[in-house]
């Protein structure tokens, strides 16, 4: 709808709605940014500020927020940051192949497979919670990184075949027809047409997966006990215990600067990501 | 290949249809092998405590049906189901709406357009614990924004989160603003669908509207689908408000399904009857898929997959 | 946080003093290993302990557990901290297989009843130190730690409900400030109309004048956060679970009657902020003293321990009462897990953080209260106690209102079920959606219910 408005500028009236769509866009943009604004806007109050004037923009900011923050919970994003790459890539993996094998290939029970699959996305986590422990704690993996990856690369891949079918399924079959026609099996289906037309998907997959990896709590608080290995939800629950107890309000600043902080990886991802929505690759797939 | 060749053909299933057959089955297999030794184990064993009574602590007891049948005793199952059920049949088609609406004005290659989508996407990268703090401080009925906005245009303040009919709305309105997921996806499912269609419905005449309606929405259907389907099963396992914002408060106005199953395991010891809640939310939520599939997927373009 | 500067030995001595040769006798190892620790057991394999708690205890716990593993060699203890729902955490750990040795309490009946618990009576009443009848504080120690009977673990401390109330503003308005003694409780009527007397709005006026202007309040009389109310419904002679039943009483008269009381101070007598209100301050109570937002707070002993660089003069007083003086006590206890392989040793432990060494590192900062009696005399008192932390008159808390005063509160089997019909209810009265009546002769049937299934 809107990527007509630039490919004919020459049209007046279009010109007044852009600019109307425009001041909606912004006006969305505002109210989107409110709660990061204040976020952000807290991380740098001490004490006092963060009582007093908790709206408003108060002087002299507070940088060394960020420092007492960090301090604490420096060891919880890397350890987070690791566990969940580790579990994307192969989330990512298992659910492109998955995707393309439901969403492209023919076999019996082809059907009935997927609805189970998409039934599993049903199952309410609580229900297997205290199961999996005993489950992980008798195979010894309680305590290890193991416990934290392995439950993202077997479940992630749930909710991405899912994800994953819907977009290949929109990939148009003639691509697929050359492509066999010049003899390529189900393998270079996958990697040579597939993937490269998918990155939107898997990028989309990607920020999924790690934002649900990012603030995943009751699982690795009660998974793992040595401090060390622990993820940052649960270090920004044990922030908010250290800076900010039960009767003193005032020292916000540096459990909000936490929150910042352990915003900015998955920031920084989206932004990496984001370059997959715009390289317009479905073009170039259609001229192959 | 060849080995697998080999093997296929003793079995006489070496035609190059069983060939297809067999190797969907062995690119699924690994994904499918995890699920059942990770994921489907512990579901199931969660399945027979539905028959069980089991405090945690000794050990579990026949029961039969007993945790199915006080299920039908229970006000707070009751008011839960409630309380998830108005919850999804508002939040779910606002959000559906609001964000495909989002993804559209976002769908341009203007330059620095990454940026506004990470700005739309902020709010849903925020840490839970965090989101659900600040939402408090802006949703309370003295200092709050939210308050303070409505005093700006002459309003009287509302009580959001103390009174009953209030916190529900308001958990709602705060659902909003994590819509990023469901636009990224939105977004995804836009960029994939090729010019040529644009261009196509363009030589035909067809002006913005008629686009919308004829291009991108038949087009984007399995997308829009899957975020209707998904948007129905992560709204019903909602959990993360009403845990950290509200305590399933006021009087129970925001007791989500999932915190009342949470808490007969956790808090009232009562892993059984917890897991006959799960199986009933599973039911119901299989059951309102089931018919979306067949009424809502019907009528879904999927091109040419057949 | 500041500390009494006092010695493991200089301590020993002194409870020696106090209670005779064969107290410091007993503070050797436990009977069952008598050889151990001298003879340094030669190529023995350590024993390791676990102890699961929540975050929040600050050095003392760590500087505690040292002590233990110098004093007892061959054992080691480890602090498994739970930042979050330890309840899930302990129970996962439970479910699976692999409970802890020794934990803080949860659902402390729920466990004992189910026999989770290694029952102590015996090691315990063979404890020529712990053993003694005059040990702890009673009956209230046995009352907590038994099921049916028979110990099940030991009491950290407690904690108990308190006032706070800010000194300067009293000498200002010429009121007499509460006091320590509960021979000079004041009555519940009393206690509301000084709170009147402090609640100012910005124009002078009193809540009750006219033209008292509630949405402009300088000064607030008081505030009580609403779980407190318990301590207010054992004052007006109610009770919050039966002794012998074990079923709620908040649909006896007397509770329904001090829930209302309670709930009026903010719909009826305006002298406490709604909870909005509250919010909107955003303060602590000791900012609430500090800053004169208002005037007494009533808040747990425990908050005694972030009073410290307070900088207006801060004064303590017992609960008003409604019938009798009375306060809710609580603190976790720490108990063994059935399971353990080491019995012995986590006895050892529980034993020693049952130590009045180990509850006296707690009580120099306020956090704890004592549970034992030896940490009530006057010359222990001298010790962990100052004018800095516990503030003039505060001995009175410790030898007369928690001991003579003092309710344990430990709920039932069943309770964490129960409050989901309970707290709701008590929701709707605090704002005054409902009568303390309507609501709780509605739902205490229905919580009680569910604890007699339970």
């Amino acid at each position: 709808m809107t990527t007509d408005l630039k490919r004919s500028p020459n049209r007046r009236p279009l010109q007044m709605s852009q600019l109307g769509l425009h001041l909606l866009i912004a006006f969305l943009l505002l109210l989107s940014l409110i709660p990061t604004v204040i976020m952000i806007n807290l991380s740098f109050k001490n004490g006092l500020q963060y009582r007093w004037e908790r709206w408003s923009l108060s002087l002299p900011l507070r940088g060394s927020n960020y420092l007492s923050a960090w301090d604490v919970i420096d060891a919880y994003m890397i350890n987070t940051v690791l566990v969940a790459m580790v579990g994307l890539a192969g989330v990512l993996i298992l659910s492109l192949i998955g995707g393309y094998v439901f969403a492209r290939m023919r076999f019996p029970l082809r059907e009935p497979l997927y609805y189970a699959i998409i039934a599993l996305l049903m199952v309410p986590w609580v229900l297997s919670f205290i199961p999996a422990y005993m489950l992980y704690n008798n195979l010894g993996l309680l305590n290890t990184r193991w416990a934290l990856i392995i439950p993202n690369v077997a479940g992630g891949p749930i909710f991405g075949i899912f994800l994953m079918r819907a977009f290949i399924t929109g990939i148009p079959e003639e691509l697929y027809e050359s492509a066999r026609c010049d003899g390529a099996g189900a393998w270079s289906l996958i990697w040579r047409i597939t993937f490269p037309l998918s990155l939107p998907g898997l990028a989309t997959l990607s920020v999924l997966n790690f934002v649900a990896e990012w603030n995943s709590f009751l699982w690795p608080l009660v998974t793992i006990s040595d401090m060390s290995k622990q993820v940052i939800s649960v270090g920004l629950f044990r922030l908010s215990r250290t800076t900010n107890d039960s009767v003193d309000f005032g020292s916000g600043g540096p459990l909000f600067a936490g929150y910042v902080l352990a915003s900015i990886p998955l920031v920084i991802l989206f932004i990496v990501l984001g370059k997959f929505y715009v390289e317009g690759l479905v073009e170039s797939g259609i001229k192959m | 290949m060849s080995m697998i060749g080999q093997g296929l053909s003793r079995w006489g299933l070496n035609s190059p249809a069983a060939r297809r057959n067999i190797t969907g089955y062995i690119f699924i297999s690994p994904f499918i092998l995890g699920v059942l030794i990770w994921f489907l184990t512990p579901a199931l064993t969660a399945g027979w405590l539905t028959f069980q009574k089991w405090n945690l602590i000794t050990a579990p007891r026949f029961v039969g049906l007993d945790n199915i049948e006080n299920l039908f005793r229970d006000e707070l199952f009751l008011q839960s189901l409630k309380v998830t059920t108005v919850y999804t049949l508002v939040a779910v088609p606002l959000g559906l709406v609001l964000s495909f609406f989002i993804a559209l004005l976002l769908n341009t290659r203007t330059r620095g357009i990454s940026i506004y989508r990470t700005i739309y996407y902020l709010p849903s990268i925020v840490p839970a614990v965090a989101s659900a703090v600040l939402w408090a401080f802006i949703l309370n009925s003295e200092f709050g924004l939210l308050n303070a906005g409505l005093r700006a245009i002459g309003l009287p303040k509302i009580l959001w989160l103390q009174e009953p009919e209030w916190a529900l709305p308001a958990l709602i309105l705060m659902s909003l603003w994590g819509l990023g997921a469901t636009m990224v996806i939105y977004l995804a499912g836009l960029q994939g669908i090729p010019d040529v269609y644009y261009e196509a419905a363009e030589i035909d005449g067809a002006g913005a509207g008629s686009k919308l309606l004829h291009v991108t929405i038949p087009l984007l259907s399995p997308v829009i689908f899957f975020n209707l389907v998904m948007g129905i099963i992560a709204s019903f396992q909602i959990f993360t408000a009403g845990y950290l914002i509200t305590s399933g408060g006021p009087q129970n106005a925001t007791l989500f399904y999932v915190l009342y199953l949470y808490r007969a395991g956790f808090l009232h010891l009562k892993m059984g009857y917890a897991a006959a809640l799960a199986w009933v939310l599973f039911i119901i939520i299989m059951g309102l898929t089931v018919l979306i599939f067949r009424y809502v997927g019907s009528m879904i373009y999927y091109e040419d997959t057949r | 946080m500041r500390r009494m500067p006092i010695s493991r030995r200089e301590f020993l001595s002194v409870t020696g003093a106090a209670g005779g040769a064969a107290v410091l006798a007993a503070c050797g190892p436990a009977p069952a290993a008598t050889d151990e620790g001298q003879a340094a057991a030669p190529a023995m394999e350590d024993v390791e302990l676990q102890l699961a708690g929540w975050p929040g205890q600050g050095p003392e716990l760590l500087e505690g557990l040292e002590t233990f593993e110098e004093e007892n060699p061959g054992i080691k203890a480890t602090w498994v901290e739970t930042p979050g729902d330890y309840r899930a955490k302990l129970l996962s750990m439970i479910a699976a297989g692999t409970p802890p040795d020794t934990a803080f309490s949860t659902d402390f009946y729920t466990f004992a009843r189910d026999g989770l618990l290694i029952d102590i009576t015996d090691m315990l009443m063979a404890d020529p130190l712990l053993g003694a009848e005059d040990y702890f504080i009673q009956p209230q120690e046995e009352e907590r730690c038994t099921w049916e009977g028979r110990w099940y673990g030991i009491g950290s401390c407690w904690v108990c409900h308190h006032v706070y109330y800010n000194r300067a503003i009293f000498e200002e308005e010429g009121i007499d400030p509460p006091s320590t003694d509960p021979d000079e409780i004041w009555t519940w009527d009393h206690f509301v109309d000084v709170a009147r007397q402090m609640t100012v709005d910005a124009n002078g006026n009193h809540p009750g004048d006219s033209g008292f202007d509630i949405e402009n309040v300088e000064r607030w009389g008081m505030n009580i956060p609403y779980w407190m109310h318990s301590s207010f419904v054992l004052s007006n002679g109610g009770y919050i679970w039966h002794p012998e039943t074990r079923l709620y009483g908040y649909d006896q008269p007397e509770a329904i009657e001090a829930v209302q009381k309670v709930a009026d101070l903010v719909l009826v007598d305006q002298v406490m902020p709604n909870s909005a209100t509250f919010e909107a301050i955003g303060m602590g109570f000791v900012q609430l003293l500090e800053t004169r937002t208002m005037a007494m707070v009533i808040e747990g002993s425990w908050s005694m321990a972030y009073t410290h660089d307070m900088q207006e003069p801060l004064g303590t007083a017992v609960l008003p009462k409604m019938k009798v003086p009375a306060t809710w006590l609580s603190a976790h206890l720490h108990m063994i897990l059935q399971g353990t392989k080491h019995i012995d040793e986590s006895w050892k432990l529980v034993r020693f953080l049952s130590s009045p060494y180990y509850q006296e590192l707690f009580l120099v900062s306020g956090l704890w209260l004592p549970s034992q009696t030896a940490l009530m005399e006057e010359e222990a008192m001298d010790r962990w106690m100052s004018l800095e932390v516990h503030r003039e008159g505060y001995r009175d808390i410790v030898t007369k209102w928690v001991p003579d005063y003092g309710h344990p509160m430990y709920g039932p089997p069943g309770e964490g079920e129960a409050s989901g019909f309970i707290w709701p209810a008590l929701d709707a009265v605090w704002i005054g959606d409902k009568t303390a009546e309507e609501a709780l002769l509605d739902a205490t049937p229905k919580a009680n219910e569910v604890l007699k299934s339970a």
